[in-house]
């Protein structure tokens, strides 16, 4: 699941493919959906009692890309980024524009000059090169204001995966799986555009739905990396589920927190804090809809995220999953307690 | 009742003990007082007031990233910069505090992740939150302590409504300094005719209490502003008019609903040179008088 969602193309904006592929595993399930104005994908899944609590998942379809600016007299792409892309990771990677294979290239170093060489090229600086002998050939392949993203197939090594948009098909084909099950809470799935572009999609998606907790379950920073000291590292690959404290999209519900890491230890499912207060993303937009509604955020830990060689464990997705599970576990139980 | 502001755990996010105050000193005083989702105290008086009175609860802090070799590194939220820090006490939750330290030359360069909390515990793990520890003093002119510029406008606010019988409500706003959530979630779904926000700042250049003209986003409301003037000048109250280049979230209120009419009240605070804020007890009550005042003509 994970492999045909991560090769699928969705940069903001353009998730219809990523769409018609949840569409199609979750349409059996027992859950109802419906598609909204922007392209967000909403699933409903009643509890197997009555009474039960309210849980909002999200996950966002869509992945960081490019948009056409303007094509050249001799045929190659001008670009601009969208979503965060770091532009130091461009150059000489490989990209598909509309199904046609492209590489983003740069002046040879012979050629560059001595300024060149110290100096890292901006994204407008960069151009696609999709083998088009001139402008007139390049426009039968794309046009202005075309999407297109980066070309990169799934691969597994050792216990990793590797691959583009891990940030979020990853949270995607957890909520397929969830919805494949039968939960003793009513299950509200919103698969969110343009979270990349600003959180926007959520907005819209999470609307009405007035849950009595919302997690997201995202993609996150993973820099354990040789040159990054400890105290700098954000989470550590295989080391689990990342649960967040505060990033500079929102504040996590402690409730939901506290409740994620008793799921966690009764379970023994690995989790670890996500040890940093940069970044965001969609609990920003939720946990201020409706007058506020509690929500919180688990991840998997990314190396490389925003690119087109993304990195995770295989344990940590596990992890992240089980917990998900174990979260709505307890939410159904809590109530029976109380009932 | 201000000295135990001053001195509460609020770090965004954490606002327990402001909260647990408020509810128990308010609770007789108000038709309706209750806590939201994000944390918010709402206090009400009447059925449907229209006129909000909003302050912050919380106060900036930082956050542990990691506890090893006897140092407790840590990220920085509500506006603290290094400098703010270096050499400074940070107090946790559970009472444990610790100095702030920087092995390099001090200087406008340093970066909050070269800078650590010299304590050798298990006791503070990842995730936990601090805050500068307050230590709160007065005498006859003024407060003084570590943070007190995000406490100004809930000691405003606190004193200046507990004698009213005018319909208002009051949003003790919870995780205002990390980009005014309860503010912006509160306002989601709560609608009023006006409002009127009060809050500390720091400004070289203006003194005493100020009514906001405009903020670091947006301009405020002319009329609910010009009201503002004509009950200062009338009750002789010492304000002047202010552009202030800080973000009392005038965005989040002008555009909540159908619109609200919208200004705020700024009680300046002084920067000591040991990083200590200063208010004077003449500009907060200023502040209190312009507000009381305030309250009771826009009813």
């Amino acid at each position: 699941m994970l492999r045909k969602l991560t090769n699928a193309f969705g940069v903001s904006g353009c998730e219809t493919e990523v769409r018609d592929i949840i569409i199609e595993e979750i349409k059996d399930c027992g859950a109802d959906f419906r598609i909204d104005n922007m392209g967000n994908l909403v699933a409903f899944k009643k509890a197997k009692k009555e009474n039960a609590k309210t849980v909002l998942l999200s996950a966002h379809m869509d992945e960081v890309g490019f948009i056409v600016t303007d094509i050249t007299e001799d045929g190659y792409i001008k670009f601009e980024t969208v979503g965060g892309i770091d532009a130091r990771i461009l150059i000489s990677k490989r990209v598909k524009v509309n199904g046609r294979c492209g590489v983003i290239g740069l002046k040879p170093v012979h050629l560059a000059s001595k300024e060149e060489r110290k100096k890292m090229p901006k994204a407008n600086e960069l151009f696609v090169d999709i083998g088009a002998k001139d402008r007139t050939d390049a426009e039968s392949v794309a046009s202005k204001g075309d999407y297109f993203g980066f070309d990169s197939e799934y691969i597994e090594f050792g216990e990793m995966i590797k691959a583009k948009a891990l940030d979020d098909r990853l949270g995607c084909a957890i909520m397929i799986e969830i919805l494949k099950k039968e939960w003793d809470v009513n299950l509200v799935c919103t698969f969110n555009v343009q979270e990349e572009v600003g959180l926007r999609g959520a907005k819209i998606a999470a609307k009405g739905a007035r849950p009595d907790f919302a997690l997201v379950i995202e993609g996150t920073t993973c820099n354990d990396l040789p040159t990054v000291p400890k105290n700098l590292r954000v989470t550590k690959s295989g080391d689990g589920a990342a649960i967040s404290v505060l990033d500079s999209a929102s504040k996590a519900d402690r409730d939901i927190c506290d409740m994620l890491i008793k799921a966690a230890e009764k379970r023994n499912i690995s989790w670890q804090y996500k040890a940093s207060t940069a970044g965001g993303n969609d609990a920003g937009a939720i946990s201020l809809l409706e007058g506020g509604i509690k929500t919180a955020s688990i991840s998997v830990p990314c190396r490389y995220i925003h690119s087109p060689v993304s990195v995770m464990h295989k344990s940590d997705f596990e992890s992240c999953k089980e917990l998900v599970e174990g979260f709505l576990e307890d939410c159904g139980k809590e109530l029976t307690e109380n009932d | 009742m201000i000295e135990k502001i001053a001195n509460a755990f609020s770090p965004s996010g954490h606002e327990d003990e402001v909260r647990q105050l408020l509810v128990e000193s308010l609770n007789d005083k108000f038709d309706k007082i209750y806590v939201d989702s994000l944390g918010n105290v709402i206090a009400k008086k009447g059925v449907s007031p229209k006129l909000l009175i909003e302050c912050g609860m919380d106060s900036p802090g930082i956050m542990v990233v990691d506890n090893s070799d006897g140092k407790v590194w840590f990220s920085a939220f509500g506006g603290l910069k290094a400098k703010d820090l270096i050499g400074q006490n940070v107090i946790f939750k559970n009472g444990i505090f610790g100095e702030v330290k920087y092995d390099g030359e001090i200087s406008d360069d340093a970066k909050i992740s070269d800078l650590y909390i010299a304590l050798d515990t298990a006791e503070i793990s990842v995730g936990n939150f601090g805050i500068l520890k307050s230590e709160f003093s007065e005498d006859d002119d003024y407060y003084l302590g570590y943070g007190l510029k995000s406490k100004a406008g809930l000691l405003t606010v606190y004193q200046a409504m507990l004698d009213l019988d005018e319909d208002f409500a009051v949003l003790f706003s919870a995780q205002k300094r990390i980009g005014g959530k309860g503010i912006k979630a509160f306002l989601s779904a709560n609608n009023f005719e006006c409002a009127i926000s009060v809050d500390g700042f720091c400004n070289k250049e203006t003194d005493g209490v100020v009514i906001i003209a405009k903020d670091s986003t947006a301009v405020a409301s002319v009329t609910l502003r010009k009201a503002l003037e004509d009950i200062a000048k009338a009750q002789k109250i010492d304000a002047k008019t202010a552009v202030l280049d800080e973000n009392f979230f005038s965005s989040s209120f002008l555009t909540a609903g159908t619109g609200v009419d919208w200004t705020a009240i700024g009680v300046s605070s002084k920067a000591e040179e040991d990083g200590k804020e200063k208010i004077f007890k003449k500009e907060l009550e200023s502040a209190i008088k312009l507000l009381k005042s305030a309250i009771e003509k826009l009813n």
